[in-house]
Order: structure tokens, then sequence, then C-alpha cells
């Protein structure tokens, strides 16, 4: 079943000229239009993405791909472009701020780069992941806390800690608790936004680790942004390589790391150090 | 006829080397049977591990068809969309690479419990069986939860074969899965091979060494500088004449 | 006076000027202090907050001849409210004999000719601050509150933009949070004062820092209830019989204030909302908040808190409302100052 299906996806900031999209992109080499100075942060992304799947989307900073993120997890407007979900009729970047909020409470999760993007950190981690539940009509407090307490559990956060103050978290505890978060409310689609970065390696690995077995656990499907090429090879079974704000490959995540096609993709393939 | 292998051709086209061509694989065609064991063997750089990649789509051949049964009906692994192989892949097309490739600070018995939990089985029963394959194929018991990063080339390697043999897909493809193992842990990898796998279970595998080629394969498919160079059945298989 | 004149010439004493203007009283003001454009406005913006149960509705807050959080929201909506047939009551936590409470008293009754009462059962217009009368209020009664603060939601958040958003689309969830966080840490939801309340299933209301005691008589109440903060230049509003739901826990409800065998020093009440004083010799006793109340009670011991109506069933906070779930323990005296 397709669970979000995006046609004609462009960011573009500043007020743009119309010629901004064709005098954009790799062919020119470049993201900012030459007649009117606006950024194509991206520009006509399409794509499918179906249930369990994940999806990773891979570039340098400036390819556009945290502005993808970030309007599919309808945290930005998008400039243009159609985005049909499943569960919501009609077109999801053009809904109103109810049902956005309804969106983001019920269906999207979204793991931000950012911590203080994604978390109150002067609230408790617990209540953290409870205010999901609670903007989603949850008022039962015992009901609240067992899934508070199962949901640290799946994310491997200790039960112990549910009720300090997220800012007392280390770096990868406030990863998890934002994956807590993300997947509280059973949602049919995760955004995550550099789920790495900021971490220490050996903690990257193991919150990768933990998303992917939550992640194939309740065959949710995903979108993992990053510029790092082992976040995307561990995590994504597809994968969209953007570079100046377009879509420049598309492949299965092995072929694209192995069988590169593109010129960029294989300087991107072979920087790894 | 499980896989039928048609004129598939792979050129890599290296845009850092100025636009340079390498050829892989040029218009190999072979078949493979239901339950047949198939060793592909040749010399280094003659395509071997293309082949196989090509048949995983970890490569995407240039030309050609790929025709793969599996259980739903026919499928092209060279032209069919990239969805279509991830829904063969797993139960259907298994492969083992000849590096280990996991994510770190996994417990081997974890690594090779995965494909078949990601396949519905559940955790416990996943690891048990996890525990028997390292066993079978001699990884001392103290490493089984242990991260794979530490172990020699060997023992990176069984867990590299557990795995892959591990949710008994119909066809497997084996890039040299023993290359690095002694001869006694090497002899109970191929006793695995038999017990372990339900007799359908078809097998393209690639083997350096003959003595493995002659105890495993039923029929020996020989690459030469990416070209088929031929087909012949085991007894017939002379690796003197043919180097 | 770069001009030179000066407004008593001759005087040569403070005394002197006092002396001078001693015969113009309200001489030049109008009728109940405020001009007829700022009552107007006043009154618009009281009609909206009725129109908008709930919403805080802006206004222009005039300077008043006190400073701004000594009641200057309440005093601009009372007197753009009274008429000389008025009965005016003003009450500072419960008691009419508070400085402040005399003085807006006295303001109203020199500027807009207004009787005053203390009688709780006899004015048409009461001014408070943090407390809501014990005795039952009727349809004919308008009780104007003073508010220090009037977004319930700037307990979790400093700002008013992402607030009035909030509002704009019922998203509480950061409130409820807070009481989420608070049963976390006390075990139940213990806010002293400025409960939050849903004002008619919308809108996040802070009702002004009564008790909790005083919380469920806005419920369906038969008067309406106008809040207004003069420093904020916001009015807000509980029509005649609105829902206004206190937020809980369905596990966690809301609960009053408890006085466990406590009774009224004064008047032996047990079922009015209690204050702990200290008497000069140090001795620690509890007596009625409402000190108008009070005074009937000592009277009449027996007195129902209805007794100026038609029979006795109107809910009207704890002790008039059996649905009013009993608390287990526990007292807390309403907090915040202005």
């Amino acid at each position: 079943m397709t669970v979000l299906d995006v046609a004609n996806l462009t960011k573009i900031y500043g007020d743009a000229c119309g010629e901004c999209v064709d005098n954009t992109g790799p062919s020119v080499g470049d993201n900012q239009c030459p007649v009117c100075g606006s950024v194509v942060a991206c520009a006509d992304v399409d794509f499918q993405l179906h249930d369990g799947e994940v999806l990773g989307i891979v570039g340098e900073s400036g390819s556009g791909k945290s502005s993808l993120a970030e309007m599919l997890a309808l945290d930005l407007d998008a400039t243009a472009g159609d985005a049909r979900y499943h569960a919501y009729d009609g077109n999801m970047l053009s809904a109103d701020y109810q049902a956005r909020h309804e969106l983001q409470n019920q269906h999207v999760g979204m793991v931000h780069q950012h911590v203080q993007d994604g978390l109150e950190l002067s609230f408790s981690g617990g209540g953290n992941v409870a205010e999901k539940l609670l903007a989603a009509g949850w008022r039962h407090y015992g009901d609240i806390r067992d899934r508070v307490e199962s949901l640290f559990r799946e994310t491997e956060v200790p039960v112990s800690r549910m009720d300090d103050a997220t800012e007392t978290y280390s770096g990868g505890m406030q990863r998890r608790i934002q994956i807590a978060k993300a997947i509280a409310n059973d949602p049919g689609l995760v955004v995550l936004d550099e789920p790495t970065t900021g971490l220490d390696v050996s903690v990257q690995a193991r919150v990768l680790d933990m998303f992917r077995g939550l992640q194939r656990e309740q065959d949710v499907a995903t979108i993992v942004v990053s510029h790092d090429l082992d976040v995307i090879r561990l995590l994504a079974d597809r994968t969209l390589v953007m570079r100046h704000g377009r879509v420049i490959e598309t492949g299965l995540t092995d072929r694209i790391m192995e069988d590169p096609h593109h010129e960029y993709t294989q300087t991107l393939i072979n920087s790894v150090i | 006829m499980i896989l039928d292998i048609d004129t598939v051709s792979k050129t890599f086209e290296m845009h850092i080397i100025d636009g340079k061509t390498v050829p892989g694989l040029a218009d190999v065609s072979f078949t493979v049977d239901d339950g047949e064991f198939v060793a592909v063997v040749g010399e280094s750089g003659s395509g071997k591990s293309s082949l196989l990649k090509c048949i995983y789509r970890t490569y995407e051949p240039s030309a050609g068809a790929i025709r793969f049964q599996t259980e739903g009906g026919e499928v092209d692994l060279a032209n069919c969309s990239d969805r279509e192989v991830l829904a063969v892949r797993g139960s259907e097309l298994g492969y083992a690479s000849q590096f280990l490739n996991e994510i770190p600070r996994v417990p081997a018995v974890d690594v090779v419990a995965r494909p078949m939990w990601e396949q519905g089985m559940d955790r416990e029963a996943a690891r048990e069986r996890a525990r028997e394959l390292l066993t079978a194929l001699d990884l001392p018991a103290e490493l089984f939860d242990a991260y794979p990063a530490t172990f020699s080339g060997g023992e990176r390697q069984r867990v590299n074969f557990a795995r892959a043999i591990a949710p008994q897909p119909r066809l497997l493809l084996l890039d040299e899965p023993t290359s690095a193992l002694d001869p006694e842990t090497r002899a109970s990898a191929l006793e695995l091979l038999d017990d372990y796998l339900p007799a359908s279970t078809t097998v393209v595998g690639v083997f350096h060494n003959y003595d493995v080629v002659q105890q495993v394969a039923d029929r020996v498919v020989v690459l030469d500088d990416a070209r088929l160079q031929q087909v012949v059945d085991i007894a017939d298989y002379d690796p003197e004449v043919l180097a | 006076m770069t001009d030179g004149r000066s407004v008593v010439p001759d005087a040569e004493s403070v005394d002197d000027l006092l002396d001078g203007v001693a015969d113009d009283g309200l001489a030049g003001y109008n009728y109940a202090y405020l001009d007829e454009h700022t009552k107007r406005e006043v009154r618009r913006a009281t009609l909206k907050a009725i129109a908008l149960p709930g919403h805080q509705v802006p206004f222009a807050s005039r300077e008043m001849p006190l400073a701004r959080g000594w009641g200057t929201g309440g005093i601009q909506t009372s007197l753009s409210l009274l008429g000389p047939e008025d009965a005016f009551k003003v009450i500072d936590q419960g008691s009419d004999e508070s400085v402040n409470a005399a003085n807006i008293r006295r303001l109203a009754s020199r500027t807009a000719d207004v009787e005053t009462t203390t009688d709780a059962t006899d004015a048409s217009v009461i001014q408070t601050r943090h407390r809501i009368p014990e005795e039952v209020l009727d349809d004919d009664q308008i009780l104007v509150l003073q508010v220090p603060i009037t977004d319930p939601l700037r307990r979790v958040d400093g700002s008013d933009d992402a607030n009035r958003r909030r509002h704009a689309h019922k998203n509480y969830s950061k409130m409820w949070v807070a009481l989420y966080e608070n049963v976390v840490e006390y075990g139940e939801i213990k806010l002293s004062s400025r409960y939050p309340v849903l004002v008619d299933d919308r809108y996040l209301m802070d009702p002004s820092p009564i008790p909790r005691w005083d919380v469920p008589k806005l419920d369906d109440a038969d008067n309406l209830c106008l809040f207004a903060a003069g420093r904020e230049a916001r009015i807000y509003a509980v029509p005649p019989h609105t829902e206004v739901e206190p937020l809980a826990f369905k596990d966690r409800q809301f609960q009053v204030e408890r006085f466990p065998d406590q009774a009224c020093a004064n008047c032996g009440s047990e079922d009015t909302f209690l204050t702990e004083v200290e008497t000069d010799d140090g001795d620690r006793r509890y007596a009625c908040n409402d000190t108008s109340f009070c005074e009937k009670r000592r009277a009449n011991p027996d007195l129902s808190k209805a007794h100026h109506r038609d029979g006795n069933d109107h809910a009207w906070g704890p002790a008039t409302d059996p649905s009013v779930p009993d608390g287990p323990t526990e007292n807390s005296e309403g907090g915040e100052r202005e």
C-alpha cells in the first residue's frame, strides 16, 4: 500500500521570479536563482513510499534534504507540490492548521535534528512523550503513565529517568525520547532528520539499531534524511540522492552505494573516509 | 528452471575518471534449475562477484534479463522495480557478501537473528536458531553476544554465512563464503548448507577453492574477462585445463 | 508653566492649594468617572467577551487614579456597568473592609451615585478580588473579577504570541503536560489557585486567583461573570449557564480545598472557605473568608447559602454540590498577589 505519494514538491526561499527552477539545479551547479536571488531549496521532487518501507534521502548540506524533511513533517510550508498521505483526504501540504496538527499528532512523527525543535527541555522526558498522547486526547493519567513507560522500554531509555527534566538527559537519550515521542501514537509515517548528528559514534550505532528494530517491528513507513552514508546504508531500503535541490539519482540503497550511476553520487560515495 | 540469465551485460561508467567505461559482464547467459548448486569460477576480476551482484540487483545490469521464478511468479531482476526486488529479497532471494556489513555494536547472535525476525519470527526463537547456526559453524559460544567488529576475519565470515542462510531463501547467492575459514570450519560450513537448507534450495556460489567446488557443485559456470567461457557438469570440469 | 500662569497664583502653601479646590468636588468629572466613549468601549469589549465565552478580548484600558494591578480593569468594567439604580458591593479576598475594597466602593458611590452594600444578595454588581461569594448569585447579578494574569497558558509558555495561536486552535496539550507533571510530582493535581478551566468546551481560561473552592461555582451559574485585567487590557466572560470544566484526569480528579474537622471560629460554619488566621496571642484558628456571610451566619447559624432563593438545590461550590468529589486531604491558600 502506498503510504505517501509526493509529486513536484518544491520549496523556494525568497520572492520567486518564476524562472528560479529553470535557472538552478545540478546542471547549473547552484541553487540560487541568478535572476532574483531566491534560493531553490528543492524542486520537482517525486517519490512514493510504501508501508514498512524506509526511504533514505542523502546529500551534502545545502542540497535541500532538510527542507524536504520539514515539509513532509508539515513543519515547513511548501512553495508547490502535492503530497497524498493515505489517511488524509487531499493534499496534506495544503492542510489548514487544525488538520495539520491532527496529522502531526496522530499520523506523522518527526525526529528533529536539533533537540530543541523536538523537545521541551524543561519538561520531564516522560512529559515530552506524554504530550503527544495528551494532544491526541488521552485523559487517563494511569494509562498515560503505562504507555509512556512502555515507550521508554521500547526506545531503551531507563524508566527510572522518566520524571527527570529532559535537559539532564544525554544527547543519545534525548534522541531516543524524540523517537519515543514520534512513535507514541502509532503513526503511519516517521521522518528522521539527521538522526545521529551530535551523538557519539558508539551512541549513534545503538540509536540506529534501536530504531531499525522498532521500525521493522511496527512496520512504519520511514523517511530518513542524512548526510551520513552509513546512516542511510544501515536504515534505508531505497535512497534518493539530492544535489542543488534536485533528486539526481534514485535506487536500492545497496545499488546506490555499490553501483552509483550519477557523477555526483560516485563522488559522494568515493569521498567517504 | 528457477533462474534464467539472458545475455546480461554490465558496464560501469566512471565519471570520476573522465567517463571511462569499465566492463563488468558481457552477454552472459545461462540457466539454473530448481535445487541445483551452481559454482561460479574464474580468475580474479573475471566478473564473478559482478554476476552475483547483478542477480541480487546490487548492480543494475546494463542490458539483458534475469528471470527469477519466485513463488509469486516470474520477476525479471534486471528490469523490475526496486520495490519488486525488495519484496523478493529475504525469503526468496538471499545473498552472502564477502564482507560483513552490519551495524556496529550489535551482538553476533542478533546479526544472525535479525533477518529471521524481520520476516516475522519471534525474537527469542530467532536468537535460538542463530545460536544453533553459530554453534554448527564452530563459533565459540562466548562470542555470541560480542560485537562482530572485534572478530577475526574467519569469525566474521562465519557470522556472515550464518546470517545469509538463516532465513532459508529459495535462491541463495554466496560470494566466497568460506575463503577465510580453515579447512575444518569450511567443512562444517559446507555440511551446514546440506543439513540446514531444504534440499529444494538453489545455490549460486562463487568459490576459489577447487575442492569446495568439487564437493558441493552440480555444475560450474566459468567466467573469463567478463564473458561466459563455459558451463559444464561437475563431472566434466577440469580446472587445470580451463586455467 | 513656562507661560508663567499658575493654578492658584497667590497660594503660599499646600494647604492653600487644597483650600482653593475644596469646593470643586467632582465638578468636571463625567458620571461614573470614565468618559462616555471609554465606557462604550469597555461595554463593547464586554459584549464581545460574552459572545465568545472564555476568550480574552482586548480593550483600551485607561489610566485610573490608582496603579494598574490594583483592580483597574475591574473598576473600569464596574463603572461602565453601573447606573444610579444599582447596588454595588466590593470585596477583596472575601472582605468588604480592605482598604482597596473600601476605596473602590467610595469611588463608585461618589462618581456614579450608586448605593453600596456589603450584602451579596442585595448587590446588582459585585466587584471582587480572588473570591466568589458564598451566597448563591442570581441571574440579575453580575460578578466582576479582578484579574492579574489573563492567560492560563502563560504558566507553560511565556510567549503570548504562541499562546494566542494555541487558543485559536484549541491546542492545550502543553497545559495538559503541566498537569501531568504536577501529578508526577505530587500524586495529584496541586494547583492552589488560577486553576485552568475549559469554558464551553472551547477556550482554556484563567478563572483569576480564586481558590479551587470557588471554581465549581462558575459552572452553569445563573449569574454573569466578567473577568477584567487593567494592566493586560483584557476582558473575558463566563455567561450564565455556561459549562466550565476544570482540567483534570479521569483518574486524578479536580479537588477543592478541604478543612478537615475545622469550623469557622466566629460563626461555626463547616461549609465555607476558611482561612487560617493568627491571633494577637499567637493562636491559630480558622475563620470564614467571606466576612459578610460570616456575619449573617453568626446571627443565624443555619442560614443556607441559597436562603434568598426559591429552593435550595442550586449547585454552588463544594458543600452544596454532591457531584463535586471529596478530596482526601490538604488545604492550601490562594496564593499570588497581583
